[in-house]
């Protein structure tokens, strides 16, 4: 199946993580380490939340409806807020079937 | 032939076998922090007396391993060759950080090369911490202690000014000390300047930065475990496991970003992490 990309994701899309990603948790605070490319990120509370959601059936309207609802915060808000979330983490190649953005070259070193 | 004591660095059991008796002592002083009961220590020969005038090789079953040009550029060639030999990560996870400790409780000091994580360790040492090493801070991969690496101080000319007292003798038989670099066992602080072994109870991740003004800015435990995994050695040879141990490890310390601009005070700052304030 191809790959997406990032940009074009919008709230139909299931997000799951790529089997790449192996994460740890600390304080609320998620760092996650992706084994194919030896990088780390460091997600905020809030992006942790919503990674910790992910499962690859939920779509992202879907987790934004419950986690407004949990939080008692507005749809529309939350709604924006885990599009850039997904969004971001897609482009960095932490979600699967989405194509990591491409990187600059650093040139030689 | 002057046959040193063992030395235990790490992942490296050593002992010198040197053609020169003023040499050998010279560079068992240099190396007495690593210093340890005789074990399996392999020998390596130390050859001053070789074909090329000046010269000095470190060889090992015949065969050459190190050369330097003079006496003085093949002791800080030795020093670098014993810390890239130490770190092994079959042996540890080895982070790249000053280290010293104070009541049992390390303080981390994390960073790349040229961010002033010598001058800061010497200068904590100075100020009553006892040493761990001021290169590779070594995590036991199951319990997170800490094992001392007590290499010799790198202490860079910019620095040297701030420590007049740290001067070393020029090795014997050096015509020049043709290296700008000291380096600087930690018996030159004080006898028991070497700490034992310990936990870390602080990462400090410092940076130099000239006329910067002087600050200690907590930062978040797992922004610090980000900045601790990027500063450890060969991270990527084993990267799940090292996140792990470096993740239980940062789990039960403070973390900190320190602007250093200047040393005295950057080392009350951290003076004043401990609980009564470094007085006790």
């Amino acid at each position: 199946m191809a790959e997406r990309t990032a940009g074009s994701l919008d709230a139909e899309f299931a997000p799951a993580r790529a089997a790449s990603v192996y994460s740890v948790e600390i304080d609320g605070e998620l760092v996650l380490l992706d084994e194919h490319e030896d990088r780390l990120h460091h997600l905020n509370p809030t992006a942790s939340l919503v990674w910790s959601c992910f499962d690859g059936e939920a779509r992202v309207r879907d987790l934004a409806r419950d986690i407004s609802g949990e939080l008692g915060l507005s749809y529309e808000l939350i709604l924006a807020d885990t599009m850039r979330i997904v969004r971001e983490l897609g482009a960095e190649g932490l979600l699967a079937g989405v194509a990591a953005d491409a990187r600059p070259d650093p040139g030689p070193e | 032939m002057y046959v040193t004591r063992g030395f235990h660095a790490l992942a490296l059991d050593f002992a010198l076998a040197v053609d020169d008796d003023a040499l050998g002592k010279y560079l068992e002083w240099l190396l007495d922090g690593f210093a340890a009961p005789p074990g399996d220590a392999v020998a390596y020969e130390v050859v001053t007396a070789g074909d090329e005038p000046d010269a000095v090789e470190l060889r090992f079953d015949g065969e050459t391993v190190l050369h330097a040009a003079g006496v003085g550029s093949f002791v800080v060639h030795l020093v670098q060759w014993v810390n890239q030999r130490a770190v092994d990560p079959a042996y540890s996870v080895t982070s790249h950080a000053g280290g010293v400790v104070r009541d049992g409780l390390a303080c981390v000091l994390p960073a790349h090369m040229e961010f002033g994580k010598t001058t800061l360790t010497a200068g904590l040492v100075r100020s009553g911490w006892s040493y761990l090493t001021d290169e590779a801070v070594a995590f036991d991969w199951e319990t997170g202690d800490i094992e001392p690496f007590p290499k010799p101080l790198s202490v860079d000319p910019g620095s040297q000014h701030l420590f007049p007292e740290l001067a070393p003798p020029r090795p014997p038989n050096a015509r020049t000390y043709d290296v700008e670099q000291w380096q600087v066992p930690p018996s030159m602080f004080r006898a028991d300047a070497v700490g034992a072994r310990c936990r870390a109870g602080y990462v400090v991740f410092p940076r130099y930065a000239a006329d910067a003004p002087t600050a200690l800015v907590p930062i978040g435990r797992a922004e610090g475990l980000v900045e601790l995994a990027r500063n450890t050695f060969r991270f990527n040879e084993q990267s799940r496991r090292s996140l792990d141990a470096l993740a239980r490890v940062i789990r039960s310390v403070d973390c900190y970003r320190l602007t250093v601009g200047d040393l005295d005070t950057a080392c009350r700052l951290v003076d004043a992490l401990v609980p009564d304030g470094g007085n006790g």
